[in-house]
């Protein structure tokens, strides 16, 4: 909590934009989350660049060399080779391309689904707010992870069917918060005035209430996205994910389980990573929600 | 009774149905009950009542936002529920009470009061647009580089003069306010009041004033009708019912008129008990708990809307209506 906005300034601030921002900067997390997304973000674009290998060259002289602060390190691979010889370096840096790509395309895509449900049940209520309450207790009733592995299974592993099967799990969130704002808003007088304008009902949907919720729609889509890319840590884990030989940081935590005992920073790195990105992403979307939309704070 | 009303009321009920609580049954909420309005070319109806009375609901049926239970909205003798949307909202435009909540906070002066313009194909070309735009500006009074700013940044005063504005840039002939002035500063819901009156005069506009302040509809409207728990208790021309209130209600709200006076103190208005529970509406007379002349009679059978006695105008009221007839 930053403790600088006063109750009275909701949703109606002076300029939208502005006082957004201005807070934004005054809050610690949102800045230090930002910054350290922002800096794994470069790092991924610019991985052709700053890579130093290819991260599919195998080089079976040089497995398993360790990173530069142990000894027997090689100065061609500062943080060491895998199992086949991989440079770790590239590895990790292609990996986190994998990582943002996929929780971004996720956060998108079940934001869609999410957003759509929640706002038609939150504006129409009654019957189809029923039905659309009842889907969303229903996917809230089954466990992500087994359904993922079953879906994956069945119809086969893909970067496509991954982000397929996670935006299918994934909105349930969007569309409870989605349905409660747009609840909010639907009884507001500029509503009304819209109708009685004679304005259609899609367009007061998507022109005079979704404007109003982008605040808490950006939140969500933050928090979820780090939910994505640590369920695609998980999966790929567990083999059924992304496939090798893409590098992705949860499969480069599965490939190095068997050398954890004498080996461990195969497994430290990538996870490290993994934490510090989702880390920074939670931090981020937490300051956003106390800044823009501090009324979803649950 | 010259001209043909441009507005019509014709024995309106409005129920809603109203959900109690899980595993409760739905119980249904008589909003308006068996309500006739008229209002002529270039006339003000007030409607005056306390909150809960059915005053906003009356105000949305005349919008065509809630379709009647029963009774019909008749707009220049169509039925409003058989017109098109649009062609409602190019005759009819509402003025909310709260300026705060009836712009939209993520819109520009510009894009509010252009949103009419542009739901309707309004304007011929863009430039069309502004110009109108700028116009409606002038005409209720807001400088022009207003047209930039969003809701957040203008006064209560100022956001009402935007809602103003939205309502007339289709030039309807009949505006609905629901307590255009209660939810500003004092000192601003004079100006607000006196924009209206100008605009009324200069636009020939009909108006249906909606207010709980007796001093507010006193100095607007022509005509006056008293709500009480959705059924109209009393209604005469302004000048009537303000020298000689006959219904009981009427008379205690006359009597709660708040002054600005120092040290009068708050009037008491002599209705004891509180307003009743509109689910349950109190059997024959709705406001016989609350009547310092209730008698047996009127637990007993409603009244109908009868002559007032002076002047037009009808009252429903067992009492006023014998003093009435007793009067020569």
């Amino acid at each position: 909590m930053s403790g600088a906005l006063a109750p009275s300034e909701g949703i109606a601030g002076p300029r939208p934009g502005a006082r957004v921002l201005a807070a934004s900067a005054r809050h610690p997390g949102l800045v230090a989350g930002l910054a350290v997304l922002l800096l794994l973000t470069v790092a991924a674009l610019a991985a052709p660049l700053l890579a130093p290998h290819d991260p599919y060259a195998q080089d079976l002289a040089n497995r398993i060399v360790p990173p530069a602060w142990m000894d027997g390190a090689k100065t061609a691979h500062p943080l060491g080779t895998d199992h086949l010889g991989r440079d770790y370096l590239s590895r990790l840096l292609y990996g986190a391309r994998v990582s943002l790509g996929i929780g971004l395309a996720v956060a998108l895509l079940s934001g869609l689904i999410g957003t759509a449900l929640g706002v038609t049940a939150g504006y129409f209520g009654g019957r189809i707010d029923m039905i659309i309450s009842f889907v969303v207790t229903t996917r809230l009733a089954l466990p992500i992870v087994l359904v993922a592995l079953a879906a994956v299974a069945l119809v086969g592993a893909s970067l496509q069917t991954l982000v397929a099967v996670m935006a299918l799990l994934l909105w349930d969130r969007y569309a409870v918060v989605m349905r409660a704002a747009t609840q909010q808003m639907r009884s507001r007088a500029f509503v009304t005035a819209a109708r009685a304008v004679g304005c259609s009902t899609p367009r007061i949907i998507v022109a005079e209430i979704l404007p109003n919720l982008a605040n808490q729609l950006i939140v969500v889509a933050t928090l979820e996205m780090a939910q994505a890319i640590l369920l695609e840590a998980a999966l790929s884990f567990l083999g059924l994910g992304v496939q090798a030989p893409i590098p992705s940081w949860g499969l480069m935590i599965a490939e190095g389980k068997e050398h954890i005992l004498f080996e461990p920073w195969l497994i430290f790195m990538p996870g490290a990573l993994l934490v510090l990105l989702v880390l920074a992403i939670n931090t981020l979307g937490d300051g956003l929600r106390d800044v823009a939309a501090p009324s979803t704070r649950a | 009774m010259t001209a043909a009303p441009l507005l019509e009321l014709r024995d309106v009920r409005c129920d809603f149905s109203v959900e109690r609580g899980f595993l409760r049954a739905r119980r249904t909420l008589r909003a308006v009950d068996g309500v006739s309005l008229a209002l002529r070319p270039g006339e003000t109806l007030g409607i005056v009542g306390e909150s809960g009375c059915g005053k906003s609901t009356v105000a949305n049926l005349m919008l065509g936002l809630i379709r009647p239970s029963a009774g019909a909205v008749l707009l220049s003798g169509t039925p409003i529920d058989r017109m098109d949307r649009r062609a409602v909202a190019q005759r009819v435009q509402p003025v909310f009470q709260d300026p705060y909540a009836s712009l939209n906070p993520r819109k520009t002066v510009r894009a509010i009061v252009g949103l009419p313009l542009s739901v309707h194909g309004a304007a011929a070309d863009p430039g069309d647009a502004a110009r109108r735009v700028s116009a409606m500006l002038d005409m209720v009074g807001l400088p022009r580089h207003l047209a930039d700013s969003y809701p957040g940044e203008l006064s209560g005063g100022q956001r009402q003069r935007v809602a103003i504005a939205r309502a007339l840039v289709l030039r309807p002939n009949i505006v609905v306010c629901d307590e255009p002035t209660s939810a500003l500063d004092v000192s601003v819901q004079a100006q607000i009041l006196n924009l209206l009156l100008d605009l009324r005069r200069e636009l020939g506009l009909a108006m249906v004033f909606i207010s709980h302040n007796l001093a507010v509809v006193e100095h607007v409207a022509q005509r006056v009708a008293v709500m009480y728990l959705g059924r109209v208790v009393e209604e005469a021309t302004a000048a009537a019912l303000f020298r000689a209130a006959r219904h009981p209600y009427t008379q205690a709200l006359l009597l709660s008129v708040l002054t600005p006076e120092p040290g009068r103190g708050i009037p008491d208005a002599r209705l004891g008990a509180g307003f009743p529970d509109p689910l349950a509406p109190p059997p024959g007379c709705s406001f016989h708990p609350r009547c310092p002349l209730a008698e047996a009679r009127c637990a007993a059978t409603a009244p109908a809307l009868a002559g007032r006695g002076e002047g037009e105008g009808t009252v429903a009221c067992h009492v006023a209506g014998a003093l009435n007839s007793a009067m020569p």
